[in-house]
């Protein structure tokens, strides 16, 4: 895989060269193309992604139809949420372009990854964290 | 190798904006494409301090062709 698209995720950061390979490991790369779903609201949630790619749009589901939330592109986490609370996802995720892609981690397997390899779990749930923050704080700004 | 993750919005249009991280930092007065569409850049501010090589930056754009009355 390209370094570069590595470099360019946060959920990567701080972490050696090595270390990194040995998450990447842990992920399969997925393709998706336009209108293709990552996520459904409220369905049980049993991945995280990290963009590659393309572009993913994040909506929530209302009576009125979908609101669009925001747009994540390369670099960026999807199902971070349930990753952290157990919950289903919050919110829809669909790729807006083709393609978009994507690498895709099993919850379970990262969690026991990081219970295993507590240095390299501080940094994930760290980066997770602080990717969390950022989406806050855009929300704050979008909002004025 | 600096990293840029850009928080994106047009306070023109409805819709949450975007986040992109990015190899260089947007500029003032640039013309970007987002979506397909052209919007300038008119406000560049670091949301939080770096860390390390990754800057965070929040970005307000505006179309880059204002409609005309």
């Amino acid at each position: 895989m390209d370094a570069s698209l590595v470099r360019q995720c946060i959920l990567f950061h701080g972490l050696s060269e090595q270390e990194a390979k040995e998450v990447l490991a842990l992920g399969s790369e997925v393709t998706y193309h336009q209108n293709d779903t990552l996520a459904v609201q409220d369905t049980p949630a049993d991945k995280v992604f990290a963009i590659l790619e393309g572009m993913v749009e994040i909506t929530l589901s209302a009576r009125d139809g979908k609101r669009t939330l925001l747009y994540l592109g390369p670099g960026q986490i999807v199902g971070e949420l349930p990753l952290v609370d157990g919950g289903p996802h919050s919110a829809n995720a669909r790729a807006i372009y083709t393609p978009t892609r994507a690498l895709a981690f099993e919850r379970q397997t990262l969690l026991n990854f990081c219970k295993s390899h507590p240095h390299i779990g501080y940094h994930l749930m760290r980066n997770i964290a602080a990717d969390l923050a950022f989406k806050i704080r855009h929300h704050n700004l979008s909002a004025i | 190798m600096p990293m840029y993750k850009v928080s994106y919005v047009d306070h023109t249009r409805p819709g949450g904006g975007t986040i992109i991280s990015q190899p260089q930092a947007p500029a003032v007065g640039e013309v970007i494409v987002l979506h397909g569409k052209r919007y300038r850049v008119i406000e560049v501010i670091e949301l939080i301090p770096p860390r390390g090589m990754v800057h965070f930056l929040h970005v307000t754009i505006e179309p880059a062709e204002k409609a005309v009355s």
